[in-house]
């Protein structure tokens, strides 16, 4: 009998898999669920406008009453020109793209028009509205434990997309941070910044279980899974589910192209601006496909079971390069180039942002190098270990790959802030840029070169498998790096923390005919001690002194010693806190003509990898053979180009 | 062809010459980049060759970190314009003396000077020329598939052949101060097509193989284990081919315009 039941309810089972697809790849939960939203939401693709209605039940699985609840209302950021958001950037302005004007249809916003309790009491006054967030006094305290369900009428005017949400003035509508949406309960107390310029997100976990209506020749993607559509009057409504995220956008256009591959149970949908050709169409998937691959070696598991793709048009720049849960956007150039990754590159770092975002969770307001950076770091490794391409560029023998790309970034930068600062403390919008990816991702870089691959694999696994969707903090990813190495934990603590920095260079360098001992004998005779002139020998003397500069310290690094002879000599400089130079004096038969600092460039943090190595004699004019071959090259060209 | 050796020849003096001035006008450059080179030997050259990834994070550090880099290229940037300048004054003054049938280094000074304004005139109209040449086969390629790399740039430096060519066939006409030399200059060029177009099928594998003796040279120049001094030698040996390829080229237009004229 029991056999039977089994095999009946795996096929019953089966049927309603099939019937109903699932947002999850097996079953949940994941997460707090802290809320069950349902919307229901119609979108005007003449003015850009979603008419909605929402169901928010918000749990509070704090330990403490509550007596009010804060929302973000995310597009009143572009309702007009004193926000904060607009104020902070420059009148409009993020990464590439800016606000077009000042026309109507460059400004939207997000307007409750009716809120209600479970049972249709109003709740409209207790809504107070201050431009991007708003405060909700709660119609009765909410004890630990306890449930709230808040009916809203909202309507959410799409800006023409500058900065992540918008329409691009046609059929192009990404419509992201769209709805009231409730802040972060979050260590005792509510999270619920303002929407700055240098900021992104902050939000809980929860079940999404949304339609969306638009008229029916517009393709849709979103956030989870489609499990229904039907069509009425030319309309169709998309009914999406999502599970265990923290975030629900969607984007119709009617001129989207689609392709969709499978991944392990994900199934990874490219929307596309067509023409585009097959190769630079697979080139997306399998840059989609080879993140998930490298996460679930080296990181965890992506519950979810989808993940959409979505190409902006030209003109709508400002929507492209971003991260949503289970859907992310790609640049706007998807075509393959032959000596360029930046299309597959955008794709795996947006896809990345799934774990470092989407399944952490961490607080992007005032801590964003825990999304940025250590995606930054892990988008690197996956363009080398997964996708088979570690070069950002290429021409000919002349490439930059990810790490030295970061590195080049960060070296010479101004220290002004430590990479871990709120992002709307940072001393310029170029500092929130270095400290939130590349000088993170370059100490990341760092650590794993100094201390080695596998103990990074296990701080990155011991993170997710301590903190998925638990809103882990900087102290946190300290802690899982201490269990792993204690100094490690220590270099990462100063370098994300402090503004430590370091420059390792190869100070002084001296290599000489040595002399034979000469002198008096003082141990002949007293009256007359024996006298003989030192004398020159067959070997050489050498000194070396090494200098570490800045405070932030390594255990040390191998030093390349070069002789003349051409044997070359690896010895490991110790350092120690105390001590910023290390000094070396020994002989041997052959001249030392280089010393050479951290041959395999360990210390990406290096400020410096010009002033680490010294070269004598002969190998001193190896410099000029640069400028000599320069030089020529350049004269030559001219003469050549011009034939005259 | 016989007849353009003949003239090469001639202009051997001025080759070696033209190539001095131009040294010395980038002298500055040179000793900029030189003097960052011995200050900061960016890492080894052996631990970081040309095409491991460490080369360019290397290459741009030292730009960053080192002012004497990045004043050697900057000044090369300002030299640039007056190197330029320079060389067509002088070409202007060689072709006269070709046309003349007997080089002095006198002469050829004089009327360099003599000659810089209206070629520089010339110079300046001229640039319509590759702008269109090159801009249609620019256009023509666009048609064609994309895997067609080579025929795309074979087409490229064609239009680009064909723009030198109008200028050497009009410079020629420039310096006998007669009006409308691009004019009558592209008209000599068309009489002449098949033969300009054999000639510059010779002069582009002379040119490639310049290019490839550059390359091979700078290949030899950055290996640490080769002499320092053949370097050098051998850099002045490519760069004096250089000018001699440049000047056969020269000597070959006068030769039509010869029998043009
Ligand atoms: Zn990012």
């Amino acid at each position: 009998m029991l056999p039977r039941l089994c095999a009946l309810l795996s096929i019953g089972l089966m049927l309603l898999q099939s019937a109903y697809a699932s947002p999850l790849r097996s079953p949940g939960p994941f997460s707090e669920r802290v809320h069950q939203t349902q919307i229901d939401a119609t979108l005007d693709t003449d003015t850009h406008r979603v008419n909605a209605q929402m169901t928010l039940v918000w749990t509070n699985t704090s330990v403490q009453t509550l007596t009010n609840m804060p929302f973000h209302l995310y597009l009143n950021a572009f309702a007009h020109t004193q926000t904060t958001f607009i104020q902070e950037s420059n009148g409009g302005q993020l990464r590439n793209d800016a606000r077009e004007g000042d026309d109507q249809d460059n400004f939207g916003y997000v307007l409750v028009t009716a809120l209600s309790d479970a049972s249709g009491n109003d709740l409209m006054p207790n809504w107070k509205m201050d431009d991007d967030i708003a405060d909700l006094t709660l119609p009765a305290p909410l004890a630990p434990g306890e449930s709230v369900t808040l009916n809203f009428s909202f309507v959410s005017q799409l800006p023409k997309v500058y900065a992540r949400s918008g329409h691009n003035g046609d059929t192009f509508n990404f419509v992201a941070q769209w709805f009231p949406k409730p802040g972060v309960f979050f260590n005792g107390q509510w999270n619920n910044h303002r929407y700055h310029a240098n900021s992104e997100y902050f939000a809980d976990f929860g079940n999404y279980d949304v339609r969306l209506t638009a008229p029916s020749e517009f393709v849709v993607g979103a956030t989870g899974v489609l499990v229904e559509k039907t069509e009425q009057d030319g309309n169709t409504t998309h009914h999406y589910m999502a599970e265990d995220v923290h975030d629900f956008v969607w984007v119709a256009d009617s001129k989207f192209g689609e392709a969709s591959t499978e991944y392990e149970g994900i199934t990874i949908r490219l929307l596309y601006q067509p023409p585009l050709d097959e190769e630079s169409v697979q080139n997306q998937l399998d840059a989609a496909a080879a993140t998930f691959r490298w996460f679930h070696e080296h990181v965890g598991y992506y519950p979810h079971s989808t993940m959409t793709l979505v190409q902006p048009p030209e003109d709508a720049d400002g929507a492209s390069g971003m991260e949503y849960p289970t859907l992310v956007t790609t640049i706007t150039n998807l075509d393959k180039s032959p000596f360029q990754e930046m299309a597959a590159m955008v794709t795996i770092h947006e896809v990345g942002h799934n774990y470092w975002q989407g399944i952490m969770a961490s607080n992007e307001f005032e801590e964003s190098w825990l999304d940025e950076g250590i995606n930054s770091y892990t988008e690197g490794r996956i363009m080398a270990e997964s996708f088979g391409q570690p070069y950002a560029f290429h021409i000919g023998p002349l490439n930059v790959s990810m790490p030295y790309g970061h590195h080049l970034a960060t070296m010479g930068a101004r220290v002004t802030d430590p990479v871990n600062t709120p992002s709307w403390e940072y001393a310029t919008t170029g500092a929130y840029g270095l400290n939130s990816y590349s000088k993170p991702a370059t100490i990341l870089a760092t650590a794993e070169r100094i201390w080695g691959v596998e103990k990074m694999d296990r701080v990155l696994k011991g993170y997710y498998q301590a903190f998925a969707f638990k809103h882990p903090t900087t102290q946190d990813f300290l802690s899982v790096a201490a269990t792993v190495d204690e100094d490690m934990a220590k270099f990462l603590d100063n370098a994300l923390n402090t503004l430590q920095t370091i420059d390792l260079r190869a100070y002084r360098m001296s290599s000489d005919k040595a002399d034979s001992r000469g002198g008096f004998d003082l141990t002949s005779d007293p009256a007359n001690p024996t006298f003989t002139a030192p004398e020159e020998t067959d070997s050489w003397q050498h000194s070396v002194t090494l200098l570490r500069e800045g405070e932030l310290m390594v255990p040390g690094v191998n030093v390349n010693l070069v002789y003349a002879d051409g044997h070359v000599e690896t010895r490991y400089w110790q350092m120690t806190p105390d001590k910023a130079w290390e000094k070396w004096q020994w002989r041997t038969d052959s001249e030392l003509v280089e010393v050479l600092v951290d041959p395999q460039f360990s210390v990406l943090l290096d400020g410096n990898f010009a002033n680490n190595n010294k070269i004598t004699g002969e190998n001193s004019k190896q410099a000029w053979r640069w400028v000599q071959s320069m030089f020529i090259s350049m004269q030559s060209a001219v003469s050549l180009l011009l034939a005259w | 062809m016989m007849k353009a050796f003949k003239t090469v020849w001639m202009c051997k003096w001025a080759a070696l010459l033209t190539l001095v001035i131009e040294w010395l006008i980038l002298l500055p450059a040179f000793v900029l980049l030189m003097k960052f080179g011995n200050q900061y030997v960016v890492a080894d050259i052996n631990a970081t060759p040309i095409g491991s990834p460490e080369f360019l994070a290397v290459f741009f550090g030292a730009m960053k970190s080192s002012d004497g880099f990045s004043l050697g290229l900057m000044s090369f940037a300002l030299l640039l314009p007056i190197l330029l300048l320079t060389k067509l004054a002088l070409t202007a003054g060689l072709t006269a003396q070709m046309q003349t049938g007997n080089v002095r280094l006198v002469g050829w000074f004089s009327d360099a000077g003599r000659l810089f304004w209206p070629a520089l005139g010339l110079f300046l109209r001229w640039l319509v020329v590759p702008l269109v040449l090159v801009g249609m086969m620019a256009l023509v390629t666009m048609l064609l598939p994309d895997e067609w790399t080579w025929v795309k740039a074979g087409l490229l430096l064609f239009g680009w052949l064909l723009s030198l060519s109008w200028f050497m066939h009009a410079l020629n006409i420039n310096v006998q101060r007669e009006r409308l030399s691009l004019w009558r200059g592209g008209k000599s060029l068309f009489k002449n097509f098949v033969t300009v177009l054999g000639f510059m099928l010779i002069f582009a594998l002379l040119l490639a193989l310049c290019g490839g003796m550059n390359l091979l040279l700078g290949e030899h120049n950055l290996d640490a284990s080769s002499g320092m001094w053949l370097g050098y030698v051998f850099s002045f040996l490519v760069a004096l081919l250089v000018r001699f390829v440049v000047i056969y080229w020269q000597a070959v237009h006068v030769h039509w315009w010869q029998k043009t004229a």
